[in-house]
């Protein structure tokens, strides 16, 4: 058994009325191995977000189940939906969400407060998540007076403090400058390096050169993969490309 | 040219949850205009008893009608303007003009206008026959069944609110025309700091409200000027400390609960706790408009119904025979003053030609003492006219034979011996009296009331005595009083009145100087209707403006459940996705929106008990004494109000969950 296996997912969106149908997801299956760093890659309209959105319970499937970690997350109904997403997952998105009026520390907190910690307990746990990614010093601040870089890293202290099963990353590096960003994905990787279950969701070749494998989504079907072994980042960053550059152009792959 | 209009007409649907409010509104406060201008020239409003004064105050009602319509729709129409920055900055952007967009307004202006009118004048007839049978009901008159359209108040509804409603179109323009497009589009959601708690404006808040409330609970009723001056002057205050505490109290109140980590770190109220601290701010001034209405709708409805609760107490204090003739006598030109004889003679004569039942008429001496515990000195004051001090008392001195002639008793007194009637609320406490003319009496309390009409709202006591003669020197004035049942009219009555005058009239004597007589005929009839007149109107304002306020107070509620609604939306999407359950979200913002909507509230009720004191005051001026019946209204209305905002409250909160919850 893998740590997150997804099979045969399908997702058919309806409009209100029954009338038109859209396919977002014909037939989806992988698996995720604990300590993984899998990243997905698609087009706009590919179905990746439609994937995310299944995996972070967020929606549900067709057909098809999702188990992670021995949990079906079919069998979770709409209302435990919620706590099951703040006790097994955490959540990097592409613009950052955090909440304005929460200065960065309680913006972090703020998953160990809704599984109803206490204040005592919680508050050194902050201070370590933020150490681990530099951002010690801006826990009194609010999200305006910090960049964007530094809020994508608070963003991923809140989704790192809860101890998650997977992290879900949708677009992690979408709205960064591409030095945020590269130190974003160090971040990342040193995370996963320490064991921590990532699938990422992005656009991005050189965000998706970053992680072990990289699958490749299109027409709502996982079309290939590439697993990134022993090469390098550069090399990987090739291939991703190469990969790519095929799917656009309408290229079989062998 | 047809694509203002099909733009004006789309930009109200599509704005509906704004526009829907504010059009149910406007025609509400239309139908209430007319319902108003109509009864002001109501025939059968004229016949009842004071219909007439009755009438006229319902004319000036009108323009006080108008003025509040003004003022809520102005602002109702500034948050739905605002709420529309983004919509006229896309359509700015996407190339009209500001003239153009103007346009579009004036097509809206006038769809508003026109569909208002419309419900408003349909249900002002639908509803002004019941409220004619109200107010008829209330002024005690007798309800005739009809049906009938006012052309004037039609044609005032037409021509007031086609004003107002252009001054609003003024102002949506001037708003309009000030605002850049780039900034229309992001006039909302600009990250900012959480505002600071300003001791120094919350501190000015509490001590204004201090200020106020000592201003009215130091109200003396023995100064009439006092009462009413002491509450004018206290109502800015009170309006200005509210504003400020709510704008910087509650500031600061949200600071000291984050600074509790227990409290704030707690799954209840930590979203709220934060929302609020940023938010206050900017909805304290709300919340203190709410509060500041809602203080109000209260002090009106209670003190409106406790006085017309007490018109009849009122009266049969006052007259306790139908018709009663007072007397004041002096000698043309002073050159001497008229004694208790003399006076009694003139009443006793002027009884004389008085047919009527349960006749009684008789003489007193009237003088203001100081003093207490049984000692007091007379102070030369007139108790008609001058100012009284803290410890002045009336006193009215009759002598025992008129209170045996009255009363049929037949009783004795000592020369030292007096019997005592307390007339006001307080009390006599001591056992003897002195006037500080080395007589000493001993005093024995009776239950006595001879008459109460200018009842003096201080201390005032009867004294019956053998002799009496040795105080006329001091008195302030010997009045005479002639008193007896008889269904009397108006014409009647000043008949009566002049045939005395002519009596004493034939009475002078060449050479001689004439008494000045002043000779005024009460009737219980008379007053009653000159009270239920004002009172009736008084109430059926207070009632009409309650509905107005009410009607703003909970549109001002829910525009901001809805305008929060949206600016929140955002954030409860990403408290979903990192997984706050439905529930929580449901308890967040049951908390929040309790304690925002509570709070109005709770400042109203402590404002409104303040001011229950000056009602009270105010009460004792017009001679109504009865506080358990003031008591029981405030209660009553409190309880009912508190049902009513609930209920609004309610409504409106639902409003607010569905839009966060993206429904």
């Amino acid at each position: 058994m893998s740590y997150l296996e997804v099979q045969n997912l399908k997702k058919i969106y309806t409009t209100r009325f029954g009338g038109n149908k859209v396919q977002a997801l014909t037939n989806v299956s992988f698996n995720v191995e604990q300590g993984e760093f899998v990243a997905i890659m698609g087009e706009s309209g590919s179905g990746k977000t439609t994937l995310l959105n299944l995996v972070a319970a967020l929606d549900k499937a067709t057909e098809g189940s999702i188990v992670l970690d021995g949990t079906d997350l079919a069998a979770i109904g709409d209302s435990k939906a919620a706590s099951f997403r703040r006790d097994n997952l955490g959540f990097v998105f592409q613009e950052f969400n955090l909440l304005d009026t929460f200065t960065v520390e309680d913006n972090i907190l703020l998953p160990l407060v809704l599984q109803g910690k206490k204040a005592s307990d919680i508050k050194p746990k902050a201070k370590e998540v933020a150490n681990r990614l530099g951002i010690a010093d801006l826990l009194g601040k609010y999200p305006f007076e910090i960049s964007g870089g530094q809020k994508q890293r608070a963003a991923c202290a809140r989704a790192l403090i809860t101890d998650p099963k997977i992290i879900l990353a949708d677009e992690p590096t979408g709205a960064l400058d591409s030095r945020s960003s590269d130190e974003l994905l160090n971040q990342f990787a040193s995370i996963n390096a320490q064991g921590q279950t990532i699938l990422m969701v992005t656009h991005s070749v050189k965000a998706a050169s970053r992680a072990s494998r990289v699958l490749f989504i299109k027409d709502g079907v996982i079309f290939h993969q590439l697993y990134k072994g022993e090469s390098s980042d550069t090399a990987f960053y090739q291939k991703i490309s190469d990969t790519l550059t095929m799917l656009t152009t309408g290229g079989d792959i062998a | 040219m047809r694509l203002y209009p099909r733009l004006a007409v789309n930009s109200i649907k599509s704005n509906r949850q704004l526009y829907f409010p504010y059009i149910l509104m406007s025609s509400g406060i239309i139908a209430i205009f007319y319902i108003m201008a109509a009864l002001s020239e109501s025939e059968e409003i004229k016949a009842c008893k004071g219909g007439h004064s009755l009438v006229t105050l319902l004319g000036y009602s009108i323009y006080i009608i108008a003025f509040f319509a003004l003022l809520f729709m102005f602002f109702t129409n500034s948050f739905v303007i605002k709420r529309r920055t983004k919509e006229f900055g896309l359509y700015n952007i996407l190339g009209m003009n500001k003239k153009n967009i103007a346009g579009i307004m004036v097509w809206e202006t006038l769809i508003m206008y026109a569909s208002s009118l419309a419900a408003g004048l349909v249900m002002g007839i639908l509803f002004s026959e019941l409220a004619q049978a109200g107010l008829v009901k209330l002024a005690q008159g007798t309800n005739r069944l009809g049906f009938s359209i006012s052309l004037f108040g039609v044609k005032y509804a037409v021509l007031v609110f086609a004003g107002i409603f252009f001054l609003i179109f003024l102002n949506s323009v001037r708003v309009v025309s000030f605002s850049n497009p780039a900034q229309m589009i992001r006039a909302e959601n600009l990250g900012e700091k959480p505002p600071r708690a300003n001791y120094v404006i919350g501190i000015l808040g509490l001590v204004l409200i201090a200020a106020a409330y000592v201003l009215v609970l130091t109200i003396n009723n023995r100064d009439s000027n006092m009462v009413i001056l002491n509450f004018v002057w206290a109502v800015f205050p009170v309006i200005a400390g509210t504003y400020f505490i709510f704008i910087a109290g509650s500031v600061l109140l949200c600071k000291i609960m984050q600074k509790n980590g227990n409290y704030y770190y707690n799954k209840k109220h930590f979203v709220s706790v934060a929302n609020m601290a940023f938010r206050m701010k900017r909805s304290g001034a709300g919340l203190a408009t709410i509060a500041i209405l809602t203080t109000m709708v209260l002090i009106m409805l209670t003190s409106t119904i406790c006085f017309y609760s007490q018109i009849q107490s009122v009266l049969d204090s006052d007259f306790p025979r139908q018709n009663v003739f007072v007397g004041t006598f002096g000698i043309e030109d002073d050159s001497r003053k008229i004694t208790l004889a003399e006076a009694e003679d003139l009443a006793e004569r002027t009884s004389s030609l008085i047919d009527g039942e349960d006749l009684v008429w008789y003489s007193k001496i009237n003088f203001v003492a100081n003093g207490a515990n049984g000692e007091y000195k007379i102070t030369g004051k007139n108790e008609r006219h001058d100012a009284f001090d803290k410890n002045d008392s009336v006193f009215s001195l009759i002598p025992l034979s008129t209170y045996n002639r009255i009363t049929g008793n037949n009783i004795s007194l000592a020369d030292d011996e007096v019997l005592l009637s307390s007339l006001s609320l307080n009390k006599f406490k001591s056992d003897s009296l002195s006037f500080g003319d080395g007589r000493d009496y001993k005093v024995k309390p009776i239950e006595f009331d001879l008459y109460s009409h200018g009842r003096y709202y201080i201390d005032n006591y009867l004294v019956v005595m053998n002799d009496v003669s040795s105080y006329e020197a001091s008195a302030s004035g010997i009045t005479s009083f002639v008193m007896f049942n008889k269904d009397m009219s108006d014409k009647e009555i000043s008949a009566l009145g002049k045939k005395i005058y002519n009596e004493f009239k034939s009475d002078e004597k060449e050479g001689e100087t004439p008494y000045r007589l002043n000779f005024e005929c009460d009737s219980r009839d008379v007053m009653e209707e000159e009270f239920i007149s004002i009172y009736t109107g008084l109430i059926f304002l207070g009632i009409v403006l309650t509905i107005l306020f009410l009607a703003a107070t909970i549109l001002l509620m829910y525009y901001r459940q809805i305008s929060e609604g949206h600016e929140d939306y955002g954030k409860y999407r990403i408290l979903k996705n990192i997984g706050m359950t439905a529930k929580d979200i449901r308890t967040t913002v049951d908390s929040m929106t309790l304690i925002t909507f509570l709070s109005p509230l709770v400042a109203a009720i402590v404002h409104t008990s303040v001011a229950m004191y000056f009602v009270y005051q105010f009460m004792i001026l017009q001679g109504m004494f009865d506080i358990r019946s003031l008591f029981l209204t405030a209660a009553t209305v409190y309880l009912a109000f508190t049902v009513v905002y609930f209920i609004c409250y309610k409504l409106t909160s639902r409003s607010y969950l569905k839009i966060v919850n993206g429904i």
